[in-house]
């Protein structure tokens, strides 16, 4: 985790005092790292957006039980209950199908470039990338969750565990039929794929 | 892939250095002379960077808060569904009430008896109709305790004669505000009873975050919690006031204007978020205690009745006005 810079506790204390303008600042810095965990879970542009920006009003008004530490990960954590919610809800009364893309009609997200990327770091291609993502949406909702939790925001088991208030054991067996699955799901786009994946496949 | 769980349970745990050293040792001993294990492994590891390769996105719109986003999260108890159906619920009710005492106040002398009875039940209702009205959000135990003690009303007319009029759902129980109309007690009951219950039911479950209790803690807004928690144990209270007030037969009067009256504390105490869940039932009751135990004469209930139905009439009126207002604005928020 990158250290928190100097003015984010001042933000944070600001905001705590009812200030939306520092709140407001801090949610321009993480807006981006919010959408896309959204993004990852839901599978879905507009939906992600509308539950990082309720996650936002709830992150403002449950300010005072931030305690210090990474707000980020505070900040993320909210985002992916609240996403994980959405889900169940909708899981629970389904209006669109779950499996299969979304809205091949909506507008793919815009990457962000990478500033640490090294050119030796080979960008995945648009359609990998959203290979990967439908067969993200092909998993479970639970399985979703630990997958991305571990996978794209790179949680440990433990902490996991902690905010899904699972087992371990749970955690760990959910993450890895999440891998198969999706591993199994990226053959039928083999073309797609890094060269490498591809040649230990057939092999 | 021929693989059992337990296995590719090892191998991602491996991949996330999760394995204490001696499993990590045994498996790396395994994997060092079994080539298809290797592979399992080799795209395990690959799915994982591949996902992990995923960028960082752009958020499609800036998820800045306003004061005023911030303070529609707010509203939610107001604007919930609960008060549009419940104000519905409540509106249905008073409206058919009021209509029944207007319509019934020339009552035929020969069913004095029967009917002064079975006017027990109504006579009761303008008054606690009155104190729910003001209070715009009626609580949903206190529609269930009107229904409910309506019923019981009812049943004591009935008597021995129908122990059937005990039903226990709501459905059942407004019918009898209208066989209370009749001059006869009948307990049949009348398909505009469904009305009342089909909007209870779907609001009663869970709103919204019912779910989101699954098994995740802290995290979670609690938002919207606080009225459907509530809201079983109250009426559970008040459905054992309504169901003693039944059972006794001669100071019913007393009972059964106290479980009228505690709808209305409950209706009052579930607005703030505060409200303690149990109800008091000794709330002064000045709702006509008198007239059960001498089956009073027709005539003094008459100037009553059009009274009663009119403001019943009325504030039938405002809650539809409520539940109108409360639906369209929700609509309008979320659109």
């Amino acid at each position: 985790m990158p250290g928190i810079p100097d003015d984010e506790s001042t933000l944070i204390t600001r905001a705590k005092r009812g200030s939306v303008d520092a709140f407001n600042t801090l949610v321009l810095r993480y807006q981006d790292a919010a959408f896309t965990v959204a993004y990852r879970l839901m599978g879905d542009s507009a939906g992600a957006a509308d539950t990082a920006q309720d996650a936002m009003i709830v992150a403002y008004r449950k300010l005072s039980t931030f305690r210090g530490g990474n707000f980020r990960a505070w900040l993320l954590r909210i985002v992916t209950n609240r996403c994980y919610d959405e889900l169940r809800r909708t899981q629970r009364r389904p209006t669109v199908s779950l499996s299969g893309s979304a809205d091949e009609d909506a507008p793919e997200p815009l990457e962000l470039p990478d500033p640490d990327g090294t050119p030796e770091e080979q960008a995945l291609s648009n359609e990998l990338q959203r290979a990967i993502q439908d067969c993200i949406n092909a998993l479970n909702v639970d399985q979703r969750l630990v997958l991305v939790l571990c996978d794209v925001e790179g949680m440990s088991y433990e902490e996991i565990a902690e905010q899904s208030g699972n087992q371990l054991g749970t955690v760990k067996s959910r993450l890895s039929r999440a891998r198969a699955s999706v591993r199994d799901c990226l053959q039928a786009v083999r073309e797609l794929l890094p060269s490498q994946f591809r040649l230990r496949e057939e092999s | 892939m021929g693989m059992d769980d337990r296995e590719l349970e090892l191998l991602s745990a491996y991949l996330d250095g999760a394995l204490d050293e001696s499993e990590r040792q045994a498996l790396e001993a395994r994997l060092a002379h079994d080539a298809p294990l290797q592979r399992e492994l080799d795209l395990l590891r690959e799915t994982k960077q591949l996902i992990g390769a995923l960028p960082t996105l752009r958020a499609p719109r800036n998820l800045t808060i306003t004061q005023r986003t911030q303070q529609r999260r707010q509203q939610p108890l107001v604007l919930s569904p609960w008060i549009s159906s419940l104000s519905a619920v409540a509106a249905a009710f008073m409206l058919i009430a009021g209509f029944v005492l207007l319509n019934r106040a020339p009552a035929p002398q020969s069913f004095e008896g029967t009917v002064a009875q079975t006017a027990v039940g109504m006579n009761v209702t303008p008054e606690t109709a009155l104190r729910a009205a003001p209070s715009v959000a009626v609580a949903p135990s206190a529609t269930q305790a009107i229904l409910q003690a309506e019923e019981s009303g009812s049943a004591e007319s009935a008597q021995a004669s129908a122990p059937e009029a005990s039903a226990d759902e709501a459905m059942a129980n407004n019918d009898q505000a209208a066989g209370a109309a009749a001059p006869m007690p009948t307990l049949l009951p009348a398909p505009s009873a469904e009305l009342p219950y089909d909007l209870i039911a779907p609001a009663a479950p869970d709103s919204e975050d019912g779910s989101g209790e699954v098994d995740q803690g802290q995290e979670r807004e609690m938002m919207q919690s606080v009225v459907p928690s509530e809201a079983p144990g109250a009426s559970a209270a008040l459905g054992a006031i309504a169901a003693t007030a039944s059972a006794a037969t001669p100071p019913v009067a007393q009972q059964q204007s106290d479980a009228f009256v505690a709808p209305t504390a409950t209706a009052l105490a579930t607005l703030p978020p505060t409200a303690s869940p149990a109800p008091s039932p000794t709330l002064t009751s000045t709702a006509v205690p008198a007239e059960v135990p001498t089956l009073a004469p027709v005539a003094a209930h008459e100037t009553g009745n059009d009274s009663g139905g009119i403001v019943l009439l009325i504030a039938g009126a405002l809650l539809l006005l409520v539940a109108l207002v409360t639906t369209v604005l929700r609509r309008r928020r979320i659109a």
